[in-house]
């Protein structure tokens, strides 16, 4: 059914021009478009996916210009391009605008993201560019302009390009409430997504099209695009001597020195950015001669490092960059042949993603290692290598009626040209995640902006918003609107210190949480240096390269990923693969000496079964529990039985756990055996349960420090005058602790708590798992010292509490901390 | 609201009545001695663009009433950090608060947080100074080592001391304290919401911790 048009044409000869030929995928994504349909495209990075979308934009400004396609300019904003990632932002505006040049067409492309300087910004606002590629934030920034509008009414197109980044995410939320917006002033917009395959991609089609689209008008089409991928387990020599624990990884080194010899370029992944210094500096350590053709690059670095390694890296002058997610996402660098995987990638998508990073062009073999940091990691492994071969892939779970995104975009359409509730509320309601706001939550989010609610009332400070004699919500205040315009955005972060020679020249930055932790002349090892703390001044730490090897790895918050459900259950087949003697895999036969140990010391629980481990210490009463569910049901699963055990008796439980199973230890005898006979395990009052338990609100204030910044009950300061973070995380517990008491249903309180539950529980695994376990068979062992399974939980010194002890009985039982001196 | 519980320690010869709502009722001069209570904290962060409810400093100004109606002490003794930083509403809640209580006489000795120039204070109707000696104690915000203390014992705030715990099970606890140490003297800090410094104290020296509504000595 393809028809044939001016500028289609046009286009076709400009592939051929450059030897590419149209895929089936392409072509169907443009019929699609040019007949007025908005949809999906699920199509891998390296596939031809940004021409997909990006062609039936040209190919229908010919066809309604066939006379002077090549000669009108100013023709304002016609596409937005939205993307997660600004160094994504670059490539994408080169690629499109070599593509208007070549077929000789006069548009500007335009990028306006947090890098793009002032003075470009000031000129985009005089005169749009036609095409704009952008972040979510820099959309809601601009809807805080006065006469925003104006920049939007030739607007024809939006295309979401990596939507299954944004989904998910209250950045998710932005775009959804943008397009919203701008859907009311055009309704007539094409809107478009880009997604790899996820396991929901009908629901992130009906997220981007929002509650009011029709489904005629709408489709998924699918790139089919099969990559090759070839996994590789990096395996111990001697099982005997490989750690039960950890997660450096750093006693396989040897064996990853002679894969980068093999190839022209690897990538090596690690979970976290402490993970990557020691990687780099341990390389190098080992392989002096690399020096020069290695880097690193992480999230905390300065964009000039992080560019600078990515330019080297497509031009292939590098053999081998350490990294973490940074790299995740992004630019295509068409040299890496291989990829190296340090530790569990928690996730079959991740995994896949990450692989794809190497052999990039269309047809070629992904390859990747997978290096394990303990011993169970070889299960992973092997688990990792099946569903690869079924392509199973985690789902992303769209995020429902969070209230402070809603009260930011309200400030930031009250600062701009103001709104008027009756008017704006169906746009909301058409949106997925506040289809079903209550008119009560609207109601309440309307008085929280102009009074600050019931604990806030009558301080100026928080009247933020104030209604017109024409009804019409606005800001008034300069010094509001100035620190709300700088408060956009929904990533909260430790607040950050820069990392500056004295000579000049920064470096990245480091949480100051860690840099206040240094006294001046200590060393450390950041951005793969070696560097002396020399003095820090205002929000920057002054630094000089050192020697010596006594130098810290900077501590970074997060980057305690769980494990995907999927993840989870791939890894709970492959184990029972394992018990039935199954041992086809090569890392599973590596494993099975200490398999067998576990075996010896208490069972290797099947998938019908449920183990329980008790042991007795120093330290006190030892319960381990394994429903490898992967660390976040964990979480919840062990806050939920302390919060039983302890009704029982007063007792106090310290909390550990990992993606296998969770660690209850106390100072005196856990009842379990008793417990069990009472159904502590029962899916029954879990919510109720939860929220009593007082683990739970520590998480919910974690969870408040975010919601408060992005709802703008905290300010980071104006730039030059950032605050500190203690305080500001301090004050934040404290507007918890104040709201808890004197308004209990603030939202925002209710939003912690849901988000708790939601995200960091994983409240709806955490039910599905306990109803799994009550058609489980309940294995309690008495063993005599920590098995292989137990061993990796008990030494983790990352601990949640609970008590429903006195606190001044727990203190008689403890001991006073004294200065130590010798008399 | 907890209830007003208390201890009292004979140290040189005086009665001292240590309060769990972190004063000292020093009965042989009917004093009442308070340290760091931080007032305006709430204004001071909400002027940033934090909202901390009023309740907060208002808590301050009832928890002293409450220990005024218990001791009718003759005068109170502010031991430094009695306002947090610039002047806002809370100022006037504290003058409202004080001309409740004409019959009381009050000093504040002055801290860091104090900056304001005396004679504001002083309009206040309170009396300034550094140090106020009175035997055996001289008591100040913050007491330096190298202080010539006239050979009085030094009594101060300032450091906001907690002590820690450590147990069995993994488990460690931080508690606000008084502490009598060899060369001087902490108050815990009265003010709500104002944070704890741990302290390791010496064998022999005399701790005093507040366990949640309670005051039990530690050592």
């Amino acid at each position: 059914m393809k028809s044939t048009s001016k500028g289609r044409e046009i286009v076709e000869q400009w592939f051929s021009s450059k030897g590419w030929n149209i895929f089936p995928f392409q072509s169907e994504v443009w019929d699609a478009f040019l007949d007025g349909k908005n949809g999906l495209l699920n199509a891998p990075t390296g596939s031809g996916k940004t021409f997909a979308l990006w062609m039936p934009n040209v190919i229908k400004w010919i066809d309604e210009h066939p006379q002077d396609y090549s000669t009108k300019t100013d023709n304002g904003l016609k596409v937005l391009w939205i993307t997660p990632l600004r160094a994504l932002a670059k490539d994408i505006q080169n690629a499109l605008q070599q593509s208007l040049d070549e077929m000789g067409i006069p548009w500007q492309v335009g990028r306006r993201t947090g890098d793009v300087s002032q003075s470009i910004k000031q000129k985009q606002n005089r005169k749009m560019p036609e095409v704009l590629i952008t972040t979510p934030e820099s959309i809601h920034i601009l809807m805080a302009q006065k006469n925003y509008e104006r920049h939007f009414k030739n607007l024809d197109a939006i295309i979401v390009d990596e939507w299954h980044e944004l989904l998910g995410s209250k950045r998710g939320i932005q775009v959804e409430l943008g397009l919203s917006r701008l859907k009311s002033l055009r309704p007539d917009l094409s809107i478009w997504g880009i997604s790899a395959t996820i396991g929901n991609l009908e629901e992130a089609l009906e997220v981007l099209l929002g509650s009011d689209h029709s489904s005629e008008n709408s489709t998924i089409i699918k790139a089919h695009i099969e990559k090759d991928i070839q996994i590789n387990s990096v395996l111990p020599d001697e099982i005997d001597k490989f750690p039960w624990y950890g997660h450096l990884g750093l006693n396989l080194l040897h064996k990853i020195l002679p894969i980068i010899d093999e190839h022209t370029s690897t990538l090596i992944f690690t979970n976290t950015r402490g993970q990557a210094e020691v990687w780099f500096q341990r390389i190098l350590d080992a392989r002096p001669d690399l020096a020069g053709t290695i880097a690193i690059h992480h999230g905390s670095l300065d964009r000039g490092v992080r560019d600078w390694v990515e330019d080297s890296l497509h031009e292939g002058i590098l053999k081998a960059v350490v990294c973490t997610s940074s790299l995740d996402l992004g630019v295509d660098f068409s040299p890496v042949d291989t990829v190296i995987q340090i530790g569990s990638p928690k996730g079959v998508a991740r995994f896949m993603q990450r692989a794809g990073r190497s052999g990039h062009s269309p047809g070629a073999t992904s390859k990747i290692y997978f290096v394990p940091t303990h011993a169970l990691e070889l299960i992973e492994a092997a688990a990792l290598k099946e569903a690869i071969n079924n392509t199973e892939m985690e789902s992303r779970e769209p995020i429902l009626k969070p209230m402070d995104v809603l009260v930011q975009y309200l400030v930031t359409l009250a600062v701009s040209d103001g709104f008027i509730p009756d008017v704006l509320l169906p746009e909301l309601r058409s949106t997925f995640c506040y289809q079903d706001l209550s008119d009560k939550e609207w109601e309440w989010v309307l008085t929280f902006i102009t009074t600050g609610g019931k604990s806030l009332r009558n301080y100026p400070e928080y009247s933020k918003v104030i209604i017109d004699e024409d009804g019409i919500y606005r800001v008034i205040d300069r010094k509001v609107a100035r620190r709300h315009r700088m408060s956009i955005g929904t990533i909260s972060s430790d607040s950050m210190m820069r990392v500056k020679y004295l000579s000049g020249g920064s470096l990245g930055s480091i949480e100051e949480t860690f840099i206040s932790s240094l006294n001046i002349g200590d060393k450390f090892w950041f951005a793969g240096r070696n560097l002396e703390l020399i003095q820090i001044k205002e929000n920057s730490a002054f630094v000089r390269r050192a020697k010596g090897s006594k130098s810290r790895v900077p501590s970074y918050m997060g980057g305690r990923m769980s494990l995907s459900s999927n993840m989870s259950k791939i890894l709970r087949r492959t184990m029972q693969k394992a018990i039935s003697g199954d041992t086809g895999m090569i890392e599973l036969e590596t494993i099975s000496p200490i398999l067998d140990v576990q075996k010896d010391w208490s069972i290797l629980p099947g998938e019908n079964q449920f183990l329980i481990e008790k042991s007795y210490s120093r330290e006190g009463c030892h319960v381990f529990f394994f429903p490898f569910e992967g660390r976040y049901v964990h979480e919840g699963m062990s806050a939920l039985l302390a919060q039983r055990i302890s009704k029982m008796k007063p007792i106090t439980f310290s909390i550990a756990m990992n993606d296998y199973g969770f660690e209850l230890l106390s100072d005196q005898d856990i009842p379990i055996e008793e417990a069990l006979e009472n159904d502590i395990l029962s899916p029954e009052n879990l919510v109720e349960d939860i929220r009593s338990s007082l683990n739970n609100s520590e998480m919910a204030k974690r969870r408040f420090w975010e919601i408060s910044q992005v709802a703008g009950l905290v300010f980071h300061g104006f730039p030059g005058e950032q605050r500190k973070a203690r305080h500001l995380r301090m004050s934040t517990s404290l507007l918890f602790d104040v709201f808890v008491e004197y308004e209990p249903d603030h939202l925002l309180i209710q939003q912690a708590f849901d988000e708790v539950m939601f995200f960091q529980l994983d409240e709806i695994r955490l039910r599905k798992a306990l109803i799994k376990i009550q058609n489980q068979e309940i294995v309690l062992n008495h063993t005599e010292r920590f098995t292989p399974y137990a061993f990796p939980i008990m030494v983790d010194r990352l601990r949640e509490k609970l008590s429903s002890e006195k606190l001044i009985d727990r203190i008689k039982k403890m001991q006073m901390q004294l200065e130590k001196h010798v008399k | 609201m907890s209830t007003v519980k208390e201890l009292t320690f004979t140290f040189l010869d005086q009665e001292l009545i240590l309060s769990v709502e972190k004063a000292i009722y020093w009965a042989n001069k009917e004093a009442l001695i308070v340290s760091d209570l931080h007032l305006g904290k709430a204004g001071h962060f909400r002027k940033s663009g934090i909202a901390i409810p009023k309740k907060v400093d208002d808590q301050n100004l009832t928890r002293l009433n409450l220990l005024i109606d218990l001791y009718s002490p003759r005068q109170i003794l502010f031991l430094g950090d009695l306002f947090h930083s610039q002047k806002n509403s809370e100022w006037n809640s504290f003058i409202q608060w004080k001309n409740q209580h004409q019959s009381i006489k009050m000093h504040l000795a002055i801290g860091n947080h104090d900056f304001h120039p005396p004679e504001e204070y002083q309009d206040m109707g309170l009396t300034t100074s550094y140090e106020i000696s009175v035997a055996p104690f001289l008591l100040m915000h913050e007491a330096f080592t190298n202080r010539n203390s006239q050979g009085l014992y030094p009594i101060s705030g300032h450091v906001h001391p907690s002590v820690r715990f450590i147990g069995k099970g993994r488990q460690a606890k931080r508690i606000p304290c008084f502490y009598f140490g060899s060369n001087g003297a902490l108050l815990p800090a009265f003010g709500n919401f104002t944070g704890t410094h741990t302290i390791k104290p010496k064998v022999d020296e005399f701790v005093f911790g507040i366990i949640e509504d309670q005051i039990m000595q530690i050592s």
